[in-house]
């Protein structure tokens, strides 16, 4: 057994101080809507006794702090933990303020001692004994300061206090450890032993340090032989390995896709070329990364100092929120910056160029919280440029962004390959507008990389293999070429990847232009003439404006606009979920204010962009036994539902699992699930296929679209124009109010009011409507279309 | 919450030419003073100078501290008007003396003055930690600690916390708003219901909170959290030597006051 050590005991890394803030920050919220100030000071209405009663409960306010404790192992924790609750409340308004730092330091610092005194057994003693002390300590605290030893018999209620506090704290304290328990059954990483007691990350093999290879000139990052594990005690069993024996090497000034399914090991590889594995998280790993930086040769990423290596190779990670961590966006452009110890000028003059190449520069003094989902994604981009590494790894920039603001970023990546001569790595399932611009593609299968390739190899290679059993997307057009080329029709032995390479190629193919084309105008086989949903003058102040229009059963409509523009609230408010607008909004007649919230869910159901939101079990079964019990089913047909469910949703082998610890793509599937056993006659859901893979989106929409023939009607916020053409029978176009009710291939063929709403046509359209002179946005009547015009 | 705001208010007053670090020795002086001093004279002038300094070295209207510091109103009038009854009857507060006859019981100067005092004190306190509020910017905190010697890492910890509150705030009102839609506590009482969905939310705000922290760690260490100790900011921080040096004065005077308090005559624990 290793020594204690008292100093390691309170000293924190990055990830413990970010946990101590999550949990302050997680108390402070809970506190306002716990109401728990006040409850505390009613009690004061009752003297010295209710100093007593309060006594008990006071304990509660100290769970999720040492929760700190048990995840990260480290007594600081919860020391910066109530620092962060005090000063949030502080800053946010909060006339306690400085009572509340008083009333938090002073009793947690009492409570943290505990740990080195205990020596860090670790076991639930430790937490029970810890709150506890904290609890006693709190007691003494609001004595002091609330005049409680000036009461008659002040000091005996003080002892009477602190000692009911200490039997509160322990029933806490108890509790405490048990919630801890629970959040890493559900996901939350843990370190399992102390900081003192832990060895250092083990280098299996760190390779050579110099890469001598001929003709690496023009690399800046090579890999070789390179295997990752995420727990060292795997790292004998090559089968185990998260990244299995890869090979890559980039080239200065290239945008490269590192391209694969979910699960595949894309961002596992990321975070190793970055170093934040294993060098900060940890992980055994065999084999070399080569960087270079600056001028330099390339170097193993382990012989550059650890400063060098973020200054080389650097990231942007999938949601911009997650990396936001100022502010204002002028601090937030200059935080890397600061840290690096740059020349207050030079930095000026870095933000300056940073902010006017993202367009932000009217935004500089803007609090980041209210800037929309596009400008976030540029301020990050643009506190990158300000660093100006060598690789930028860039994951699913596009994903929350409309299709304008794609194209947007998409350029902007663009200009820093062609003026910054940096290199990308991009990883991104937005395929119609990333293949145009990489310069190569990197597969990952199975922790395996292949490649590299140029877009048109790979889809020669491949071909529709990289859709049907990769589960990958690929472009439209191209998919268009590679279905058509299954029928015998081949246009060239590339295959294009942008909408006028396939219309160039298959110009001289079409003799018969179809002359008249009448589609289907809507799924009308269930449709009915009574609305489902009936809206009239529908107003919310400066975002939505007198709104009026029917909805049926059997329609499958899309919601569609620019970021920002009302969406989600539009579904939130039909969904029956937020009441703030005038007008009206009837379902089957019945204002739906009106009605119960409960008789209302019965026919509405709500699906989350984020699945997680809506689950409310410890388990998959009972996340969709929950929703049946309602019904008042006997044991053996919830029983038999439950399992019918699972089985069409195709999680029957994941039914004991945390519905936290899933898959982002089952965690879909699951949402949807407890949302239908209901059989609710309306179902809305916001973004179904946000960060899934072509697979996983199509089992969706299939599913959807299923419910939707058998009359359900099925109403979906999105910015995919792909699922839109495909599968809506029906689309709304909001900018302020309503500005387009009708069919996908009409609104795409409306290009004022694609811009308004900053929309784009798929490929699909495009093709069918330049090449063959119609608007169509279904894949297979364009196939048959096209067939027909040979 | 979209439209949180933080509660600083922009002005160019005394009191935000000051050095945040020079703001929290006064505030540390008259929280120390407030909470251990048991003058009634004391008390009011604490009180009076702390008001007159927010509301003349601020540049900030009293209905900005109205808005936000009215919410503690109902409890300093319950502190002050119920702990009399209950006032432990040291004479070093004020006369025996009956001011005010009750049906309960009969209330002396020393009940009242005692009552007095704990209402000032957290009037005090209150209105000092308002004032500090709204005329210090939290990254000039950040910054000024920081240049102090402070380790960044812990100063900027609360800068993060309010970055990350109005996201949180929304993730509460999301999963309040998923339990009502999926009926959690179907067929509960109404305590029961309650106590389970409070549950349900604490939970699911920690796993979904908690699971997001090593993207938020990775984003710092990628971006050189503190790994340079003479870091440096784009920011000119607020300060001026002469408020530091009576900033420093002020809680002299505090200590002073303090350690002459401590004295058997003026101490009124009730033992």
């Amino acid at each position: 057994m290793r020594k204690y050590s008292l100093s390691k005991d309170f000293s924190l890394d990055t990830m413990d101080i970010v946990i101590a803030v999550l949990l302050g920050v997680c108390q402070a919220v809970v506190e306002i809507f716990g109401l728990l100030g006040f409850l505390e000071r009613t009690v004061w209405a009752a003297g010295p006794i209710g100093f007593a009663i309060y006594a008990f409960y006071n304990g509660t306010t100290w769970i999720l702090i040492f929760i700190g404790a048990y995840l990260r192992k480290r007594a600081m924790v919860p020391v910066l933990a109530v620092t962060v609750t005090a000063l949030v409340r502080w800053f946010s308004g909060d006339p306690d303020g400085p009572i509340l730092l008083f009333y938090a330091l002073f009793p947690v610092s009492f409570g943290v001692l505990v740990f080195p005194l205990m020596r860090w057994h670790g076991r639930a003693f430790l937490y029970v004994l810890a709150v506890a002390v904290t609890s006693v300590a709190n007691q003494c605290a609001l004595f002091i300061g609330q005049g409680g030893f000036q009461l008659a018999d002040g000091t005996y209620w003080a002892i009477v206090s602190m000692s009911i506090a200490s039997v509160g704290g322990s029933i806490w304290g108890l509790i405490t450890w048990y919630l801890a328990r629970g959040l890493v059954v559900a996901g939350v990483s843990a370190v399992e032993i102390p900081p003192s007691l832990e060895s250092e990350n083990d280098v299996i093999d760190d390779g050579n340090v110099k890469y001598d290879e001929v003709g690496s000139e023009d690399l800046v990052l090579a890999i070789k032989d390179y295997s990752f594990w995420f727990d060292k005690k795997d790292s004998e069993d090559f089968n185990k390995a998260q990244l299995k024996g890869i090979n890559l090497k980039l080239k200065k000034a290239s945008i490269n896709l590192l391209i694969g399914e979910s699960g595949s090991g894309k961002s596992t590889l990321a975070l190793n070329i970055l170093g934040v594995y294993p060098d900060y998280y940890g992980g055994a790993y065999k084999g070399s990364v080569f960087l270079r930086s600056d001028q330099s040769s390339l170097r193993a990423r382990t012989a550059l100092p650890k400063l060098e290596r973020f200054k080389t190779v650097n990231i942007v990670f999938q949601n911009p929120e997650d990396q936001m961590v100022c502010l204002t966006v002028e601090e937030e452009v200059a935080f890397a910056l600061e840290n690096y110890g740059r020349d207050k000028d030079d930095m000026m003059a870095e933000i300056n160029k940073a902010l006017a190449w993202v367009g932000l520069e009217s935004a500089r003094y803007k609090d980041v919280n209210i800037l929309s989902a596009g400008e976030k994604q540029r301020l990050v981009l643009a506190s990158m440029i300000a660093l100006k590494p060598t690789i930028l790894i860039l994951d699913e920039p596009t994903s929350n962004l409309d299709p304008v603001g794609k194209t947007e970023i998409l350029n902007l990546i663009e200009r820093l390959r062609d003026e910054f001569s940096m290199t990308i790595i991009l990883i991104e399932h937005e395929v119609d507008k990333v293949f145009p611009i990489i310069d190569e593609i990197h597969l990952i299968m199975d922790f395996e990389i292949h490649g590299p390739y140029t877009p048109k190899a790979f889809l020669n290679k491949y071909g529709l293999d990289a859709r049907d059993k990769l589960g990958l997307w690929i472009p439209q057009c191209s998919e268009l070429e590679l279905l058509l080329m299954n029928e015998g029709i081949s246009l060239s032995d590339d295959i294009a990847i942008e909408p006028h390479d396939f219309i160039k190629k298959s110009r001289e193919l079409i003799i018969h232009p179809p002359s008249q084309y009448n589609p289907e105008s809507s799924n009308l086989s269930t449709r009915n003439d009574n609305a489902a949903l009936s809206i009239r003058g529908l107003s919310v102040p400066d975002i939505l404006s007198d709104i009026e229009l029917d909805m049926f059963s059997g329609e499958m409509i899309a919601i569609t606009g620019a970021n920002g523009i009302g969406k989600s609230l539009f579904g939130s408010i039909i969904a029956g979920l937020n009441a703030s607008y005038t007008g009206s909004v009837n379902l089957y007649g019945n204002d739906i204010r009106k009605m119960g919230f409960e008789s209302l869910m019965k026919e509405i159901s709500f699906i989350f962009q984020i699945p997680e939101k809506q689950f409310v079990k410890g388990t998959v079964y009972e996340e969709i036994e929950h929703g049946l019990i309602i019904q008042g089913l006997t044991a053996y047909e919830l029983e038999t539902k439950v399992e019918e469910i699972l089985n069409l949703v195709n999680l029957s082998d994941r039914k004991d699992a945390s519905p936290y610890i899933l898959s982002h793509g089952q965690k879909r599937r699951l949402s949807v699930a407890c949302m239908i056993v209901s059989n609710p006659r309306i179902i809305v859901l916001d973004e179904p296929t946000f960060g899934q893979d072509h697979r996983q989106a199509m089992h969706l929409m299939v599913l959807l679209k299923r419910l939707s023939d058998q009359g359900t009607l099925v109403i979906f916020i999105t910015n995919d124009m792909k699922i839109v053409g495909e599968y809506a029978s029906r689309v709304l176009a909001i900018h302020k109010s309503i500005v387009f009710d009708g069919q996908p291939r009409m609104l795409f063929s409306n290009k004022q009011i694609m811009d308004q709403c900053a929309l784009e046509p798929t490929s699909i359209f495009q093709i069918a409507h330049q090449l063959l002179g119609i608007a169509e946005t279904k894949q297979d009547n364009v196939i048959k279309l096209f067939r027909e015009s040979l | 919450m979209d439209n949180f705001q933080l509660s600083y208010q922009q002005r160019d007053s005394f009191m935000h030419q000051m050095s945040p670090y020079t703001k929290l020795l006064i505030i540390l002086s008259i929280s120390c003073v407030a909470i251990f001093n048991t003058s009634i004279y004391v008390a009011s002038s604490l009180f009076l100078i702390t008001l007159l300094s927010a509301l003349f070295l601020t540049k900030i209207s009293f209905r900005v501290y109205w808005g936000f510091g009215k919410i503690v109103l109902p409890f300093v009038i319950i502190i002050s008007t119920v702990f009399p009854f209950f006032y432990g009857g040291q004479a070093s507060m004020g006369s025996e003396e009956i001011a005010i006859s009750t049906p309960i019981k009969d209330l002396s100067w020393a009940a009242i003055t005692f009552g007095a005092l704990l209402g000032l004190r957290f009037l005090t306190l209150c209105l000092a930690g308002l004032t500090f509020a709204f005329t210090t910017h939290p990254s000039d905190l950040v910054q000024n600690l920081s240049e102090r010697g402070w380790d960044y890492r812990y100063v900027h910890a609360p800068v993060l916390g309010l970055i990350l509150f109005p996201r949180f705030i929304k993730l509460a009102l999301d999963i309040l708003l998923s339990q009502k839609v999926r009926n959690l506590g179907y067929g509960m009482t109404s305590i029961r219901l309650k106590l389970l969905r409070f549950r349900h939310l604490v939970f699911a705000m920690l796993v979904l909170g908690l699971r997001n922290g090593q993207v938020q760690a990775m984003a710092l260490d990628v971006r050189g959290y503190a790994a340079k100790k003479d870091r440096t900011y784009i920011r000119k921080s607020p300060g001026n030597a002469f408020t530091e040096r009576l900033a420093k004065f002020i809680l002299l005077l505090s200590i002073v006051y303090l350690i002459y308090h401590f004295n058997p005559e003026f101490m009124q624990w009730n033992i």
